[in-house]
């Protein structure tokens, strides 16, 4: 059942695809997150989880580079990232979701998916340092300069950036609205559509902001099944953030319970679910006194 | 009747102009949400620095075809350089800070440009307005009747560079991706980075952009006006802006319909009315369109469908 259990053993021995050794942020006198670690191989299905608050979707944001960590480094395919842009980061092959909702509302699913997609062998990564981002700028400008010459090779560009992007819709179910505008699709496409927008960019490590938030109970088990199935397709490592705890405990093979920015539990499914400190962190101190102690 | 045709070719042609820069300030306002009030200033620059080139080819050559295609080359590509100085130096460092500190820096540098600019030492201009050459000999073009209505080649020359400019620009923000991406920006410019768009780039070149139209716009303008000085930015920046609202500001078709609608009741109230009437009608109008369409002719306000 879980394809995870299958994995050879040299798939350890790989550096994580993404990784984040004792990161620590603070906003002013609030810490976030506190010596949060995390490793991402290919073909991993982790979970994080924890209660509102918990800093989740903190420790989205400084994977992503949306915040620069207070201490501690993020690592993504190998490189310090500390700093670095979210688009550069982005290139080097990390893409994420997000918990509410952010697509471009007015582009069409197939202009939001376009936007996030790369031509092949275009990937470049960037530096932090000033003269690679002069030449990553250099690169830009040319490659839109060449877009108002009508070049050739634009031309064969944007056909493949087309096709690039109906495919993943079509991954994701989406091809019947390809040409609506994002904000009139149903709740549930329009979170499907996140997916393969971020799919577009070509990730290694997609990172799943809460998936299912708002689905029904159907529209989660389809879920579960398209989350193995992107993983296995595209060769991903993959972050949830969930709430359910049904979709978690079913597709996880390891599970990272974070409380007031802390790491308080860190397993298999099983393992976590019985957790004495989870399950206070969850149900509050005195769950257990009344109930007894048992999970 | 035929006067009426006159004062519509007239207005279309002022009109066109008052398009390339407003289309300036609906781009700069759709990826920032900042109204640039350097803009207009911006595009006084570019018209010195056509006048400078005209002067430099010198009296024959200025007047050639390559000439005139490289002051306007000169001029365009001077601005989008100062566009980006602009942006890079003075609004990005401001990006995270509250949107009115952008928009006083804004008229800080509109100020430094208009005012630097009638300083009169080393290769600055001074104050006093100067006569723009002739770099295009004004002929007739088209004439109706007895003279009944003329059109003169400069006014089909704005024309057909302020429209191939704009199908061009429309063409670059819908069809190639680097549009997608400045409309990506526009609407969420921190999602955009995370799904690998440079942001600062595509808003570095959207200045650039915005700034050469300007520029052209601004050498037509000098040529049917003949004239150039340190605060022409100023008249035609603000009339530009008042285009962009009443069409909607951060919508490219819109600031396209406003300012041809400016250019066209402009030239009407100067043609059957009064000439001292001309900027009272003009802002008239910006506030009836502001009182019926708070966002402008083409502009959304209404609230967003949750």
């Amino acid at each position: 059942m879980s394809p995870g259990a299958e994995a050879s053993p040299p798939r350890q021995e790989e550096a994580p695809l993404l990784q984040a050794d004792s990161v620590s942020i603070q906003f002013g006198g609030l810490r976030a997150l506190t010596d949060f670690n995390l490793a991402i191989r290919k073909g991993d299905l982790q979970g994080l989880i924890g209660p509102n608050g918990a800093g989740k979707t903190t420790a989205f944001n400084v994977l992503t580079g949306v915040y620069r960590p207070t201490r501690g480094d993020v690592r993504v395919a190998g490189r310090r990232v500390n700093g670095w842009l979210p688009h550069q980061i982005n290139h080097l092959g990390l893409a994420r979701t997000f918990q509410n909702i952010r697509l471009f509302r007015a582009l069409t699913a197939l202009d939001n998916v376009k936007v996030a997609c790369r031509a092949q062998g275009a990937l470049h990564v960037e530096g932090a340092d000033l003269g690679a981002k002069l030449r990553g700028a250099l690169r830009n400008y040319r490659d839109w300069w060449r877009a108002l010459l009508l070049t050739p090779g634009f031309m064969a560009e944007e056909r493949e950036l087309t096709r690039q992007a109906e495919r993943l819709l079509e991954v994701m179910g989406l091809s019947h609205r390809r040409d609506e505008e994002a904000r009139n699709l149903p709740y549930g496409e329009q979170r499907r559509l996140e997916i393969a927008r971020a799919l577009g960019t070509r990730p290694r490590v997609l990172l799943l902001d809460e998936p299912a938030a708002g689905m029904n109970t159907r529209e989660k088990a389809d879920l579960m099944v398209l989350i193995r199935k992107l993983r296995d397709d595209f060769s991903l490592g993959i972050l949830v953030i969930e709430h359910d705890m049904k979709l978690v405990m079913g597709i996880c093979e390891q599970i990272t319970v974070l409380d007031h920015g802390e790491t308080i539990a860190r397993g298999a499914p099983e393992q976590v679910r019985s957790d004495r400190k989870v399950i206070e962190a969850y149900l509050g101190d005195n769950y257990l006194e009344t109930h007894g102690g048992a999970a | 009747m035929a006067q009426l045709l006159q004062h519509l070719i007239n207005g279309l042609a002022a009109g066109t102009i008052y398009a390339l820069v407003a289309l300036g300030y609906t781009m700069v306002y759709g990826v920032l949400k900042l109204i640039n009030f350097a803009h207009g200033d911006v595009m006084m620059v570019g018209v010195y620095m056509g006048y400078a080139t005209a002067f430099a080819l010198g009296r024959q050559t200025q007047k050639t075809f390559l000439g005139v295609v490289l002051i306007f080359l000169v001029a365009m590509g001077g601005c989008a350089l100062l566009g980006f100085l602009i942006e890079r130096f003075a609004y990005r460092p401001l990006r995270e800070k509250p949107r009115l500190t952008a928009l006083i820096t804004a008229i800080g540098i509109s100020f430094a440009l208009s005012y630097g600019f009638q300083l009169d030492i080393g290769f600055l201009p001074g104050a006093a307005p100067r006569a723009f050459p002739e770099i295009i000999q004004p002929t007739e073009w088209l004439v109706i009747g007895d003279r009944d209505v003329v059109v003169w080649n400069w006014q089909v020359m704005s024309l057909l560079i302020a429209v191939g400019l704009m199908v061009g620009l429309q063409w670059l923000v819908f069809k190639t991706r680097f549009g997608r991406a400045m409309r990506a920006v526009s609407y969420d410019h921190r999602v955009a980075a995370l799904m690998g768009i440079p942001t600062d780039r595509v808003i570095a070149v959207t200045f650039m952009i915005g700034s050469g139209l300007a520029a052209g716009a601004g050498l037509l303008y000098a040529i049917k006006d003949t004239s150039v000085s340190p605060l022409m930015g100023l008249y035609v920046g603000l009339k530009a802006f008042v285009a962009a609202v009443i069409g909607g500001i951060g919508h490219v078709p819109g600031a396209v319909v406003g300012a041809l609608l400016l250019g066209l009741v402009e030239e009407f109230v100067v043609g059957y009315a009064a000439s001292t009437w001309r900027d009272a009608v003009a802002f008239g109008i910006l506030i009836l369109v502001l009182l019926v369409k708070p966002g402008g002719l083409f502009g959304r306000v209404a609230a967003e469908k949750v």
